[in-house]
């Protein structure tokens, strides 16, 4: 069981870092207060569920829905600004969101809100089947990232990342495409925050802090920004290690903000993004194909 | 007349950059526009791509008005450029970009976004490009590992990617050794008759030799505009750049 419990957080993890990769990764738009859209999704099935009795599968479209909206306005707003001010300007969206479910008794307060256990086609969610529901959208998720690479929105998201006046001056509208990266990534957050709600059966706002969002960033760091292994990667690693060594536990953002900082100084591609020193190595030993 | 310029106005605050020019370009020619530092050479060019918008004045593609459009709308009604100092998607290959320019119309609706973009057709097209612009075998190097002569041809023919009508060059020769200029010569000439060109250049040799018709700036006025031969020859022109006779003897 135990296995089961640390294979669920990390695929949780694992899901909200290919998210983030999206806007951040891809599209070279920091964002730093992810878990926002984290807490709206998962508030808004338990809304859903507990007062107004939705089923399951509907609050997780709807979470997604919701946060993807939420995410669409608040990217229209933000995008106009750029770089460290974005960067700045989502951190104040996530103290802003976390404050809103902390103080409004709609959203319980400070005690938090109860989510019931969902029951799906006559069968009660169990580990299993949330482990199963996590792993299968994850790989719904890496298939559809391998559709970005190679698709036009790849392209445009990559040109956006290197320039965006080179990107304007090949017909890209940069505005258009930020916003569309910006409620994709909230979407998949929001699908994300809706299964950890039940998972938990209770949630409160500090789950959806500042410190999840850099947890979040720094497994996508870590791991290698743009690519979909290095997300993958980077949560499997930062989630494993306190759970391997438990005296890391209790320092685990010390662990974090340490190795983000030597990440950015050493390695900034990440530890298997493109051009890093451990996958060269890995390619030079078994070789790879070739797109062309 | 593929392109023309009315009465042009831009100004930062009080400073008029461009201030009342106006000229036309013909279909498939190339049209150099020159002057001093400052002259307001770059910012007329800013204007046409619409990165900046005029003051006043117009500018027309064909009899259209273009000049209230932003960039990516100027980009596809076919209006390509470079830039002076090169703007490539550095962290992706020469291939990635050049095939980044085929996507004019799938950027433009929801539909085409999810569409691949490594067909077997954009692949030709690219590698077409690579060979016009003699960039041949270095498809999977990144851009940011190309030196800034092949930098200036990628950012070429990734423009030339997007099929233009007319291909706006800033600068294309700064920073260029006199070797790589005369091979820029050549690249340009197998251009000529293709399409039209607008290039702003201070390197007299490259624009004497292919440009031609030349307009002249000074402090953001037309002060000339005709053959190379001469512009060579005209009193405003060499006195805008040498100064007056008078100032000489002070």
């Amino acid at each position: 069981m135990y296995e089961v419990v640390v294979a669920i957080n990390i695929g949780i993890f694992i899901l909200l870092s290919l998210s983030l990769n999206i806007v951040t990764g891809y599209a070279g738009q920091p964002n730093i207060g992810h878990a926002a859209f984290f807490g709206i999704g998962a508030y808004t099935s338990a809304i859903l569920t507990s007062k107004i009795g939705f089923n399951f599968l509907i609050s997780l479209f709807l979470s997604g829905i919701i946060a993807g909206i939420v995410g669409m306005i608040l990217g229209m707003i933000s995008i106009r600004v750029r770089e460290d001010f974005l960067a700045i300007t989502t951190i104040g969206i996530n103290f802003v969101v976390v404050a809103i479910f902390r103080y409004s008794p709609f959203f319980g307060g400070s005690f938090g809100m109860a989510v019931p256990t969902p029951t799906v086609f006559g069968i009660e969610f169990n580990n299993y089947t949330y482990l199963s529901l996590i792993y299968l959208f994850i790989v719904l998720i890496i298939l559809f990232l391998r559709k970005i690479e190679n698709s036009w929105f790849g392209m445009a998201l990559g040109g956006i990342r290197n320039n965006e006046e080179a990107a304007e001056s090949i017909g890209i509208n940069v505005k258009k495409f930020k916003i569309v990266a910006f409620t994709i990534s909230t979407f998949i957050a929001g699908i994300t925050g809706c299964i950890y709600a039940h998972y938990m059966s209770f949630i409160s706002s500090d789950d959806f802090g500042f410190l999840t969002s850099i947890t979040i960033l720094s497994m996508t760091v870590i791991g290698g920004l743009g690519t979909i292994q290095g997300p993958i990667i980077g949560a499997f690693i930062l989630g494993i290690i306190p759970e391997i060594f438990r005296f890391v536990a209790d320092y685990r953002m010390l662990l974090y903000g340490g190795l983000l900082v030597l990440m950015m100084r050493f390695q900034p591609h990440g530890l298997f993004g493109k051009e890093s020193f451990l996958l060269n190595k890995l390619v030079n030993l078994f070789g790879r194909g070739n797109r062309w | 007349m593929i392109l023309s310029v009315r009465n042009l106005e831009k100004s930062f605050g009080g400073l008029k950059a461009v201030d009342n020019v106006s000229f036309d370009v013909i279909e498939k020619e190339i049209f150099g526009i020159i002057g001093p530092n400052g002259a307001g050479k770059t910012t007329l060019f800013n204007c046409i791509c619409g990165v900046y918008q005029p003051t006043k004045g117009e500018i027309l593609l064909k009899g259209k008005p273009i000049h209230n459009l932003p960039s990516h709308e100027i980009a596809n009604l076919g209006i390509a450029r470079t830039f002076q100092i090169t703007h490539l998607f550095l962290d992706m290959s020469v291939m990635d970009n050049i095939i980044s320019a085929f996507g004019l119309k799938n950027y433009r609706g929801i539909f085409g976004f999810f569409k691949n973009c490594y067909t077997e057709e954009n692949i030709s097209k690219a590698k077409k490009l690579i060979d016009l612009m003699e960039l041949n075998g270095l498809e999977k190097v990144r851009a940011s590992n190309l030196s800034l002569g092949f930098m200036r041809r990628l950012e070429i023919a990734r423009a030339l990617a997007l099929e233009p009508e007319i291909l706006m060059l800033d600068e294309p020769c700064a920073g260029l050794s006199h070797n790589a200029a005369e091979e820029f010569i050549d690249l340009i000439k197998k251009l000529q008759g293709k399409l039209t060109i607008i290039m702003v250049e201070h390197n007299m040799n490259v624009i004497m030799n292919i440009c031609n018709r030349i307009v002249v700036l000074n402090y953001g006025k037309k002060i000339a505009e005709g053959i190379p031969e001469h512009i060579q020859t005209n009193k405003e022109v060499i006195e805008a750049y040498l100064g007056r006779e008078e100032d000489a003897d002070t």
